[in-house]
């Protein structure tokens, strides 16, 4: 059978300079046989092949500027490969961006004919699906209203159910499972079961390795526009999330940033946060834990006057989501008030999540009048690891375990 | 490489994406204005009112002995088709970047969904003119079958434009700023407010290198006189369309794949 994408050797170059004043300068420099002034060049993407075979579901990742959208717009045919060959066998629809084509002016009713119309459906195949297509985007009451009166949410609905109901062989989507409220994205990914249920070909871009695992059964890798992995997914996110992360590490060793950010403070005169530290089982400060034992978290701080019953609040988040947050009001907390410089300790025990890189992030606010007085989006960073001797299961791995016991309940 | 007819049939795939695109424009562009289509009415029914006005009763310009609103009138329907077109297409590709740069579709349905606008409004227009024709007792005879294929020919010299200039403006937008004062320029050098004949004689086929010149008197001529058209004229316009539509249809699609790139 024919794979439903070939591609081979593919490379994409850009010039960094368009300037009109360099390309005249090259032109009068051609006619007088003069060597031509450098026009400075990008390759975007550099001799990438792969095969798709039909009713496979493909992701794509790698960091920012890897290439991943120059290559979904070669497939899609917005733009043209500088080298190499593309086979593309079937009808092929692609969202790069949702509600490209959207007319302000026009009512939801007149955009979805439109857009229909661009992403390839016929007006007789828009008749037959536009019920469906309004109920999906849940915005019956809104129909005849012109989408610049819009919500952002409801504009993303409207764009994204057009495209949930294409009928192509081959579906290109571009970071937009992420859209609407939780529900809403709920519906996405039952469309997108069942899209790949019916044998079609599915291309996911995205930076949510959970959406990836989630619905892909093989995975590219890019990476400064080469093909790094090809593979199974558990196989090639850890790749991917583990190069991301011993580049970080990398960079700390360096005397460089890691990911960690700097604090907001809203209020410096008042309080400063300067430190957010992780320590093991063993009390010795760490960024690698074994996965099951306990985690210390300790923010060191200086408050100028003394602050109340403060909300302190820690998110954890991993795979690119957000997983779970812990704060000195709703849980446990002996913490009465913060004053001169010192530091609060959080414990976590057990903690159960499975192996991978994860961040924290910090919050605190006074206690009195819920205002933020500090907000630290990357506040520390840490790893999970297995144990030598834990025994892992299925290779499914999800993003933690239940402390889970099974028993049998009427055996003889 | 795929030929003139394979980009052709292409276009016809995607038929039903031009009448959204053409119905996009046509429909944005008279929402939320009180009068709407009756813009398209009044917009012809004035500028033949200034021009009466300003070169008739004023300037006292000859108009081969037709009423002057009508013999304006005659002239002002296929120019501003070409001018509504070439206005609004020029800039088609650069306005809609989101669409170049996001979405594949035969890029040429831009601007010739322009057209296609462009040609709604003068079908508006032409239902005006009539009932002026009819006011002014013109005597129709068969030359005015002449009508359709010098429409035609209008339409393709300004497909052939369009695709050009369009494709200049992608990377040079000088294009859309000159245009505005080329398309003034342009119709000067059209016999509009004026008749032919006052175009010496010396001088007529450098004139009727201008293509508009075979068209609008042309059509002028077999709708409001009777007469067949000038064929010399016309002849010059007709290979200057179809050499412009050519050459203007097989650049825009060897350069089609770098405009999302440049954009």
């Amino acid at each position: 059978m024919q794979p439903a994408i070939a591609a081979q050797g593919l490379s994409k170059r850009y010039y960094l300079n368009q300037s009109v004043g360099l390309g005249l300068r090259r032109t009068i420099a051609r006619i007088q046989g003069a060597p031509l002034p450098e026009r400075p060049e990008f390759w975007a993407l550099k001799d990438i092949g792969f095969e798709v075979r039909r009713g496979e579901s493909v992701g794509l990742i790698g960091p920012n500027g890897s290439g991943k959208s120059t290559l979904f717009k070669i497939l899609a045919k917005i733009t043209r490969q500088t080298e190499g060959r593309l086979r593309v066998n079937g009808r092929l629809s692609a969202l790069i961006e949702v509600g490209a084509g959207f007319h302000p002016e026009l009512s939801g009713r007149e955009n979805i004919y439109l857009n229909g119309a661009i992403l390839g459906m016929s007006r007789h195949e828009i008749d037959r699906k536009f019920d469906a297509i309004v109920a999906f985007a849940e915005l019956e009451q809104f129909i005849d209203t012109p989408v610049k009166r819009y919500s952002s949410g409801m504009y993303v609905r409207l764009g994204f159910s057009i495209a949930a109901h294409l009928d192509p062989d081959i579906l290109l989507i571009d970071e937009i499972l992420a859209v609407g409220d939780f529900s809403f994205q709920r519906k996405c990914f039952e469309r997108v079961r069942e899209f790949r249920s019916q044998d079609r070909t599915f291309f996911l871009v995205s930076h949510n390795m959970l959406h990836i695992e989630n619905v892909c059964d093989r995975v590219l890798y890019l990476k400064n526009g080469h093909l790094v992995a090809d593979g199974p997914p558990s196989e090639v996110i850890a790749l991917y999330l583990n190069q991301q992360d011993a580049q970080s590490q990398q960079r700390l060793q360096d005397g460089g940033h890691s990911r960690i950010t700097t604090p907001i403070l809203s209020d410096p005169e008042r309080l400063s946060v300067s430190r957010v530290r992780t320590y093991d089982a063993q009390g010795r400060e760490t960024d690698t834990l074994m996965f099951g034992e306990p985690l210390e978290i300790e923010v060191e701080y200086r408050a100028t006057k003394p602050l109340i019953r403060p909300k302190i609040e820690i998110g954890v988040f991993g795979m690119g989501n957000f997983l779970a947050e812990t704060n000195t009001i709703t849980d446990p907390s002996e913490i009465e008030v913060l004053e001169g410089e010192g530091r609060v300790r959080c414990r976590i025990d057990p903690v159960l999540l499975t192996p991978g890189p994860y961040h924290l992030d910090l919050f605190v606010a006074d206690g009195e009048t819920s205002a933020d007085l500090c907000h630290w989006q990357i506040a520390g960073e840490f790893r999970v690891a297995f144990p030598k001797d834990f025994r892992v299961g299925s290779g499914r791995e999800g993003l933690f375990r239940f402390p889970a016991h099974w028993h049998s309940v009427d055996a003889q | 490489m795929p030929s003139t007819i394979d980009h052709l049939r292409e276009l016809y795939r995607h038929r039903e994406l031009l009448v959204s695109l053409t119905f996009r424009q046509f429909h944005a562009r008279y929402k939320q204005s009180v009068l709407g289509l009756g813009w398209a009415v009044f917009k012809p029914i004035a500028t033949v009112s200034i021009f009466t006005v300003v070169f008739s009763v004023i300037a006292k310009f000859p108009s081969d002995g037709i009423p002057y609103p009508l013999f304006a009138f005659g002239a002002l329907l296929p120019w501003t088709l070409f001018n509504t077109a070439v206005s609004a297409g020029v800039p088609s590709m650069v306005n809609q970047a989101n669409l170049v740069a996001k979405i594949y579709l035969p890029r040429e349905i831009l601007p010739l969904s322009t057209i296609i606008a462009a040609s709604v409004d003068f079908v508006i227009a032409l239902a005006v003119f009539v009932p002026v024709m009819l006011y002014y007792g013109v005597d129709v005879t068969w030359n005015i079958l002449w009508a359709v294929p010098i429409l035609l020919i209008t339409t393709l010299f300004t497909f052939g434009l369009v695709l050009f200039l369009s494709l200049a403006n992608v990377w040079f937008r000088d294009v859309s700023h000159a245009m505005s004062f080329i398309l003034q320029f342009w119709m000067y050098l059209t016999p509009i407010i004026y008749p032919l004949s006052m175009v010496p004689e010396r001088y007529r086929l450098l004139y009727g290198l201008n293509p508009m010149v075979g068209l609008v008197e042309g059509f002028r001529d077999v709708v409001l006189k009777g007469t067949p058209p000038p064929l010399d004229l016309l002849g010059i316009s007709t290979v200057m369309a179809v050499v412009t539509f050519w050459f203007g249809y097989k650049l825009f699609k060897e350069r089609e794949y770098q405009f999302a790139d440049v954009i």
